[in-house]
């Protein structure tokens, strides 16, 4: 038999470590195991190979959690509950078949009276129909499913007055409450605000919070929103001098604008990003408006910062405005 | 066989609507799907959201399984196709320019999100080694098919004839996709080699 090259040995490993080969392929594994006797490469092959599954043997596990466990048996519950309805329902229309049947062939008083009753008590039972929904956390989950796809281009929810940073767990659980309402960003005084519709629209929020002011004349606060169509808007906040203000613009400058706004590549954006926040005066970044899964939603809702984890979506454009 | 009995009777009871003997008769498995769903989506919420899909699609379908066929292969086959029609409308929705949002800090109020390529949490980071790390971009670049028969081997235990199964495959595609999947993980992870060779 032809000795076997690396070429060919390598191909075979995968299936060597699994101990995948059949008793027809013996021939094939002894010749394996003469290329491996006498090859360094190879056997390192091997060990590499082993170690990447050894590796993946040992990759760290999920344990179910009680949330998870609770939240499986009331979906199975509510299956079952279905289920059960269902089969009532067959067996409904199968005892007012009796009934029918009775009338026509005259009176058995005996049996007409037992099936009717048998009837009655089963409506009864069932009168009161409840509807069923899977939990997720604190929010139906199907529900928020259900007004997602009879909305169209979401319609902005109002301003929601200014909430001081300290105090914003509240917004948050105002959202949640609200099912689809969005905490805003707003200045203190009313600032006019944008529909957003499909498309690049920036809400933006300007004003001057007290206390800076003061502290400084020349102080402005700014915000600097962006947004990536049409799914998410994030807010960067600032207090910038005017120089620093003036020095924010010029991060821009020979940036084509559209609308009032900087029209920039998303690939450019976590580099203006980076640079804005490196800038004096900045205070605080929030991702705003957040449109994708319905998961996503629900846990924005819940204001679980915690489940939301890595989101990859569209962006053809981004827009960056200051005010 | 004690076992084997046991999940029949459990399985005669779920059939009729116990949803108790379900819950015992699915409870061996709910860890095992549970992290074939997280190696699978690579998220912790998508893999129970996953999970429990795959558990109420099992219930509402036991009038059909006759076993004919062992429970547990049944039941990675479910969760197989959960699995893989999740990744596949997950790609349909990603085209061009993605840009990835993560978030940052967990106790702020405001997070921040640095819109970066795909990396976990800063503290997820920490606990990892580094081969962990590299095998697990690796098998996020394996496209779905490739990952399932990993995952159904190396983190589930199957064997080559029970992902057959879960696949809806004959031995021999199976044995030819994780030897491919296998290579493809070893080309992925060649920068890495010295992590892996103990």
């Amino acid at each position: 038999m032809n000795q076997m090259s690396c070429d060919e040995a390598r191909l075979l490993l995968p299936l060597y470590i699994d101990g995948a080969f059949a008793e027809e392929e013996a021939e094939e594994l002894e010749a394996l195991l003469a290329h491996l006797k006498t090859c360094k490469a190879c056997r390192e092959e091997e060990r590499f190979l082993r170690g990447i599954m050894e590796e993946t043997k040992g990759l760290p596990e999920l344990e179910v959690s009680e949330e998870f466990a609770a939240s499986l048996s009331s979906a199975l519950a509510g299956a079952a509950l279905e289920a059960e309805e269902f089969r009532e329902e067959k067996e409904k229309s199968e005892q007012s078949t009796p009934l029918v049947f009775s009338r026509f062939r005259g009176y058995r008083s005996g049996l007409v009276a037992a099936a009717v009753v048998a009837f009655l008590a089963v409506s009864i039972v069932f009168a009161p129909k409840t509807s069923h929904f899977i939990f997720r956390g604190n929010v139906p989950y199907v529900q928020q499913k259900e007004e997602k796809t009879t909305q169209t281009p979401t319609p902005t929810p109002s301003v929601a007055p200014e909430v001081a940073p300290s105090a914003s767990p509240k917004a948050r659980q105002t959202s949640s409450q609200s099912g689809r309402e969005w905490s805003n960003v707003s200045a203190d005084k009313a600032a006019p605000t944008q529909e957003a519709n499909r498309g690049p629209q920036i809400r933006q929020a300007t004003g001057t919070s007290g206390g800076a002011a003061e502290a400084s004349e020349e102080a402005k606060n700014a915000t600097i929103a962006v947004q990536v169509e049409p799914k998410i808007q994030l807010i960067a906040r600032f207090n910038f001098s005017e120089s620093g203000l003036a020095a924010a613009k010029q991060l821009f400058a020979g940036v084509p604008e559209q609308d009032g706004m900087y029209v920039i590549e998303p690939s450019a954006l976590a580099d203006y990003r980076g640079r804005l926040m490196k800038m004096e005066g900045y205070l605080s970044y929030k991702a705003e408006k957040v449109d994708l899964t319905e998961q996503y939603v629900g846990h924005l809702n819940n204001g679980n910062a915690k489940q939301m984890a890595a989101i990859d979506f569209q962006a053809e454009h981004c827009y960056i405005q200051i005010q | 066989m004690a076992e084997a009995r046991d999940e029949a009777l459990l399985l005669q009871k779920s059939k009729e609507g116990d949803t108790k003997a379900f819950e015992e008769l699915i409870s061996v498995y709910q860890k095992k799907i549970l992290n074939m769903a997280y190696r699978m989506l690579g998220d912790k919420d998508d893999a129970e959201d996953a999970a429990q899909d795959v558990f109420i699609r099992v219930y509402k379908s036991l009038a059909s399984f006759h076993a004919e066929a062992a429970f547990s292969t049944w039941l990675y086959k479910i969760a197989t196709n959960v699995c893989l029609d999740i990744l596949r409308r997950k790609k349909r929705q990603n085209t061009k320019g993605t840009v990835s949002i993560h978030q940052f800090s967990q106790e702020d109020e405001e997070y921040e999100m640095p819109i970066a390529d795909n990396a976990p949490t800063p503290y997820e980071e920490a606990q990892k080694s580094e081969a962990k790390r590299a095998l697990e971009a690796a098998l996020s670049k394996l496209g779905p098919e490739q990952r399932a028969v990993i995952v159904l081997r190396d983190i589930n235990g199957l064997s080559y004839e029970e992902i057959a199964e879960a696949q809806g495959c004959t031995l021999g595609t199976i044995k030819s996709r994780i030897n491919r999947s296998r290579l493809m993980l070893r080309k992925l992870l060649e920068k890495d080699k010295e992590l892996f060779l103990s």
